[in-house]
């Protein structure tokens, strides 16, 4: 079992990890947070290739891409000075959309053990059907397609955004139905790989009851299991304004307002809901700072514009990396 | 079938709770974290408010949507339990009862999206033909598995030529296919990435699936008071130290940067996607409680 006891930095999972599995409930901006993760990987010197798995191709927009991404890694232009000054420390950012059909049938072509097989197995009826059926959870793809990239000499960092999923830890049982369909060694190496000390788990969430109970929940599994969560990070808090409370914010606005100066009135009306929607994230993120660690939890500010482009995604990195996130406290 | 290309229904924000449930089944979709559930409760309540008999039918297995309609019936469908319930009605209880023990079953279920989908269609489409309910509310897959979910049955029905499968695949497009029967709620966020989403999926459920389209539904729009342009906000705070100040003028030029962003991609919407938009504000909260669900569904009621 690895020992998880140390606490490496943010900047330490980016430079050790082989592996890093975001994980967390559908719409939290896992596939954004894979993306700045593999981004600064690359801009840190690394060979990053990001995997989505998401249907709606999330990460093409992201990234920027139009028409989407193909089955087989992309390189990105990551349009980062550091990174294009700076030649002998280049890393390298690829992207990648799992074909799950595709993959299959690699799978099928890598283990059968002649043409013939190959091509009985791939006409088959019953196969063309369970291989599409499969491809609907595609948890079990994630966990193939990561192997397969992990061996591949053009990358040192896999970064894997899972995904949404009725019960999140299929992405940790799909070895599980490897097993079943019979390729158990592969299925022991899958296991393995995710096990192993260099494969990362950041949970990711918003600051919602909802998403948070969801990622509380992944983070006490994969404790139980005792992997344990590497990092969590929380999208869309609301930025802080000020250090004093939307009670004194409100109570400002009133006596502006008694003082019939409406527009300064509006002014901290404004601050006060700002600040009670901050309040009230705070209070939800907690369970999860608790069980991640608070050195560990990052809080990315709702930004006052859509992230689908580079710029957007440099712009979450910095909050993540280079100024420091802003620290979560639950008595501020 | 109305062509989304062709409506010529305008655009505009309409709050009527008779748009939004304009069929006896409304499936709630949209990509996660849009508000599916919200919503879904929403419509219902304001439904059960208006009179009508009410079923929310939620999918995922999450008590979420039974806790915030504490006073509606709230059935969980799960897919391995209806293709249970499926092959017991059908005269096999003796495979179903070992497709359970052996965990099949769940295999199946999990893994086979097309039988999956169709047998927890066949279950609603069971509940909508009962009378039991004037209204039956689902909060539905997201939106990716949205059109596979719904395209299940005319998947199906190719690949099965007859049968009892066959059968219900057929009953299950009748279902899809009649506006007055059924019914998608789209459910979109008004920022860049989830308005391009609900897009792509409204053009793509009405030319795989068929389906009518009720309104696009924009959770968390801020309906805030207006605030003081830069100008006036500034001559304002003028009298104040340079700390408050600067967080007064920071915090107004954030909220309007986000609204203005947010009236652009309606505008967008409305622009792209030719059918009417239901608004539903923000509230001030990180999690909806049944309190804020009665707030909500008075503005689809009233607004």
């Amino acid at each position: 079992m690895a020992d998880r006891s140390t606490r490496p930095s943010k900047e330490d999972v980016i430079d050790s990890s082989s592996v890093i599995v975001c994980c967390g409930s559908g719409g939290v901006g896992k596939t954004t947070t894979a993306a700045v993760l593999g981004l600064e990987a690359a801009r840190r010197g690394r060979r990053a290739v990001v995997v989505t798995i998401d249907p709606a191709k999330r990460l093409a927009d992201a990234l920027g891409l139009e028409g989407g991404l193909a089955a087989e890694p992309q390189r990105i232009d990551i349009g980062h000075s550091d990174v294009e000054s700076d030649p002998e420390h280049a890393g390298e950012l690829w992207a990648m959309m799992l074909d799950t059909a595709a993959t299959f049938d690699g799978l099928v072509k890598r283990h059968a053990e002649d043409e013939e097989q190959i091509e009985r197995i791939l006409s088959n009826a019953f196969y063309r059907n369970i291989a599409g059926a499969l491809s609907g959870t595609q948890e079990y793809m994630a966990a193939e397609t990561l192997h397969q990239l992990h061996g591949d000499d053009r990358f040192d960092l896999v970064v894997v955004d899972t995904p949404p999923s009725r019960n999140a830890l299929d992405f940790l049982e799909a070895p599980g139905v490897l097993a079943r369909t019979g390729f158990r060694e592969r299925a022991d190496e899958v296991i393995a790989l995710i096990r192993a000390p260099e494969t990362s788990f950041v949970v990711v969430a918003t600051p919602r009851h909802d998403t948070i109970d969801e990622a509380v929940w992944f983070a006490e599994q994969l404790v139980e299991q005792g992997v344990g969560v590497t990092g969590a990070v929380v999208n869309r808090a609301q930025p802080a304004f000020g250090k004093g409370s939307a009670e004194s914010a409100a109570s400002n606005a009133f006596e502006a307002g008694a003082r019939e100066d409406v527009s300064l009135a509006s002014l901290w009306t404004n601050v006060a809901d700002l600040r009670t929607m901050r309040e009230h994230e705070l209070d939800v993120i907690a369970p999860l700072a608790e069980i991640a660690g608070e050195d560990r939890l990052s809080l990315v500010p709702l930004l006052d514009r859509d992230v689908h482009d580079l710029d957007g995604l440099w712009t979450i990195a910095g909050h993540l990396f280079e100024d420091g996130p802003p620290r979560i406290s639950c008595s501020e | 079938m109305q062509s989304l290309v062709c409506a010529k229904v305008p655009p505009e924000s309409e709050y009527q709770l008779q748009s939004l449930a304009a069929a006896r089944v409304i499936v709630v979709a949209g990509k996660g974290g849009v508000g599916k559930t919200t919503v879904t409760a929403v419509i219902a309540h304001a439904a059960s408010l208006a009179g009508q008999r009410v079923l929310v039918v939620e999918l995922d297995g999450k008590p979420t949507l039974a806790n915030l309609v504490p006073d509606l019936e709230v059935l969980a469908i799960s897919a391995p339990d209806a293709l249970d319930e499926y092959l017991r009605e059908h005269g096999f209880a003796r495979i179903a009862k070992r497709l359970t023990k052996t965990g099949v079953i769940d295999v199946v279920g999990t893994a086979a999206p097309g039988i999956d989908d169709i047998v927890v269609l066949g279950k609603i489409k069971q509940l909508e033909r009962s009378g039991d309910y004037d209204l039956i509310v689902v909060d539905g897959p997201a939106a990716g598995h949205a059109i596979t979910f719904l395209t299940a049955a005319a998947g199906l029905a190719d690949a099965v030529r007859s049968g009892p499968v066959r059968a219900q695949a057929d009953e299950v497009l009748e279902l899809l296919h009649d506006a007055e029967r059924c019914q998608v709620v789209l459910v979109a966020l008004p920022e860049t990435t989830p308005v391009n989403e609900v897009i792509e999926t409204a053009f793509a459920l009405e030319d795989d699936v068929g389906v009518q389209l009720g309104p696009v539904v924009v959770n968390i729009v801020d309906d805030g008071a207006p605030l003081p342009d830069d100008d006036a906000a500034r001559a304002a705070v003028a009298d104040l130290d340079d700390e408050t100040a600067e967080l007064l003028l920071d915090a107004a030029a954030f909220r309007r940067s986000r609204r203005t962003m947010e009236s652009e991609e309606l505008a967008r919407l409305a622009a792209e996607l030719p059918i009417p938009q239901v608004h539903l504000p923000a509230r001030l909260v990180a999690g909806l409680t049944p309190a804020d669900i009665e707030v909500l569904a008075g503005v689809i009621s009233h607004g």
